[in-house]
This record gives structure tokens, C-alpha cells and sequence, in this order.
């Protein structure tokens, strides 16, 4: 297959791919717009955070700290972004030779859904990585930084106990998580992730548990022969 | 510190740690670095999805969320590892546990 046909094949299977994540994102980026206003940030700093932060998780603890303070939205900030570290080794582990300003690019939008779904993709050969994840952070992106404006938009209009926002993107994680699990190990991993997950909302504060149980289950399970 | 400031600078953390091994892969990962690079994504996904499960205030509660992810478990067996079969299911099971529980 030709090289340029190649990426541009690999562009629409990253947007196609992408597509099922939307309705999700839309409605986590409209809550999150929302309860920013709600918790007193401005219009135009909550479409801010959404374009240079873009990070769902840190956003949303980001505007729940604001009252308390400079160090705990920092600290949570912090906590949240270690689990980009291992992202960035795997991925940058599967994109090969890339020039620098796609790899600078690519981790503009290193965010879980994407890198799952460049994951799962990373399976077929057939598939240049970089055009796919160039679609499926393209995809994301626009639609983080449209529903945000449009939550920032309904502001004290939107009731975010009705929607069942909060098990929406755990069942995303949960379907980007299912196609991985295809030997032992990964499922040893997934076992001792349940596990350390859970134990980790007993002991640990809320900022440091998903990265904690993750890399714990990572170097447990990697280690098991 | 106003909000800009603090705004900035969560973006600066965020994207330092996004790029860190974007810009300087790893040497020839070894077997070990290798076999944790393939298992991180699986334990990082389960993780987030568990934690959202069963503390989806913060604390521990055993409640309709976790009949979510048992709905997704289930959507992942019956409609063969899809996104939309795990969301779907899922999002029935929460519902039905709604009602159950009188939410």
C-alpha cells in the first residue's frame, strides 16, 4: 500500500473509531463547562482551561478545589498527570521514528480515550499510527472545546445529578480496556487493577488512586511469569 | 494566585508530563520496561474504570454505579468487546439499579 494512502486510510479509520466516544465526551465537556461556571470560574478561563489543559479529570477537580486554594488544585494536577508518563514511554514506543513536531503534536492530546484507542489500533499492521491518533485527537478536541462552550453557555441551566455523568466514562474505560485483555497476563493485570482500585479509594485521597492502583498492577503484573 | 496563573500552570504539568517520553523514548526498553509498557494501558484502564464504579462520590458505595460496571462487563461478553455494546449495557444496568434502589 502506498504511504500517503496508507495514512489517509488510517486518518478515517482514526475518525470512524473515534465516533462511538463523542456523545460521551460531549456530555462529560458540556458538565464540565457547567459546573466551572457553577464553582465561579469565568467564561472565557473555563474555555481556556478546556484548550490548554484538556484534561477532563484535572479540569473537573480543578474547578471542585478552586475555594480551597493554589496547592490542592496543583497537587491533584500533579497526581492526575503521572499516569501521562507511562502513556508517553508506550506510546512513543509505537509511533517509531516520528519527526519531533508529530511528536510534540501527539502529546498535545495524550489523553486516555485516545491512547486506548491507539492502542487497540497498534494491533493491525496495516494502520500508521500517527495519522490515526492525528484523527482521533482531531475528533476529541473539537468536540471537547464545542461542548464545553456549550455547557459554559447553559451554565446554571444544566443539573448534573440527573444525567448519570458519573458512570459514563468509567464505561468507556471499561470498553477501551475489554479489547486489550487477549492473553494471561493482561488479565492478571486487570485482576490485580480491580483490586488495587479498590483498595486505593480506602487509603489513598482521591488525586493519587487511579495512577497508584494502575502502576502498582502495571509492575505487579508485568513481573508474574 | 489568580485563576490564569493557576490555569497555566496545570496546563505546563499536564503537557510536561505528556511530552516527557514523547521527546527522549526509552533506550532499547528491556524485557521488564517492555512487559510493563504492555500491561500499563489495561491496568490504567481498569483502574479508572473501577474507581469510578465503586466510589463514584469519592467514598465507597456499593450502588447503581457498580451495577453499571456490571452491565458493561456484561455488554463486553454479549456484543464482542464494542465501546457502544460496554456503554450501553452499562447504562441500562445503572438504570435499572435507579429504579431498584427508588433514585
Amino acid at each position: 500500500m502506498p504511504p500517503s494512502f496508507r495514512s489517509l486510510s488510517s486518518f478515517r479509520r482514526g475518525l470512524r473509531d473515534t465516533f462511538p466516544l463523542v456523545p460521551p465526551i460531549a456530555v462529560f465537556g458540556a458538565v464540565f463547562g457547567a459546573l466551572a461556571v457553577q464553582a465561579g470560574l469565568s467564561p472565557w478561563l473555563t474555555m481556556l482551561s478546556s484548550l490548554i489543559v484538556l484534561s477532563g479529570a484535572a479540569q473537573v477537580a480543578m474547578a471542585g478545589l478552586l475555594a480551597s486554594g493554589a496547592a490542592p488544585v496543583l497537587l491533584a494536577t500533579t497526581g492526575l498527570a503521572l499516569r501521562h508518563l507511562p502513556m508517553s514511554a508506550a506510546l512513543s514506543g509505537l509511533i517509531g521514528d516520528a519527526p519531533v513536531y508529530r511528536r510534540v503534536q501527539l502529546a498535545w492530546v495524550l489523553v486516555d480515550e485516545t491512547f486506548g484507542l491507539t492502542v487497540n489500533a497498534s494491533r493491525d499492521p496495516s494502520v500508521d499510527l500517527v495519522s490515526f491518533k492525528s484523527a482521533a485527537d482531531l475528533v476529541l478536541y473539537v468536540t471537547w472545546l464545542t461542548s464545553t462552550a456549550v455547557g459554559v453557555f447553559l451554565g446554571a441551566d444544566v443539573d448534573t445529578s440527573r444525567l448519570g455523568i458519573e458512570v459514563i466514562f468509567p464505561l468507556v474505560f471499561l470498553g477501551l480496556a475489554a479489547p486489550l485483555l487477549r492473553n494471561r497476563r493482561q488479565w492478571l493485570t486487570a485482576g490485580l487493577a480491580v483490586m488495587a482500585a479498590v483498595s486505593a479509594v480506602l487509603v489513598l485521597p482521591s488525586e493519587w488512586r487511579v495512577t497508584a492502583a494502575a502502576i502498582a498492577a502495571a509492575v505487579i503484573g508485568s513481573r508474574v511469569k | 494566585m489568580s485563576h490564569f496563573i493557576l490555569i497555566v500552570l496545570a496546563a505546563v504539568i499536564t503537557f510536561a508530563s505528556r511530552l516527557s517520553f514523547m521527546l527522549r523514548p526509552l533506550p532499547d526498553a528491556r524485557v521488564k520496561e517492555s512487559r510493563f509498557l504492555e500491561v500499563f494501558p489495561t491496568a490504567l484502564f481498569v483502574a479508572l474504570a473501577v474507581n469510578g464504579f465503586v466510589a463514584p462520590e469519592g467514598t465507597l458505595d456499593f450502588g447503581p454505579a457498580l451495577a453499571a460496571g456490571f452491565g458493561g462487563v456484561a455488554g463486553a461478553f454479549l456484543f464482542k468487546r464494542s465501546i457502544l455494546g460496554v456503554v450501553g449495557v452499562g447504562l441500562v444496568g445503572y438504570w435499572i439499579a435507579r429504579l431498584i434502589w427508588g433514585l
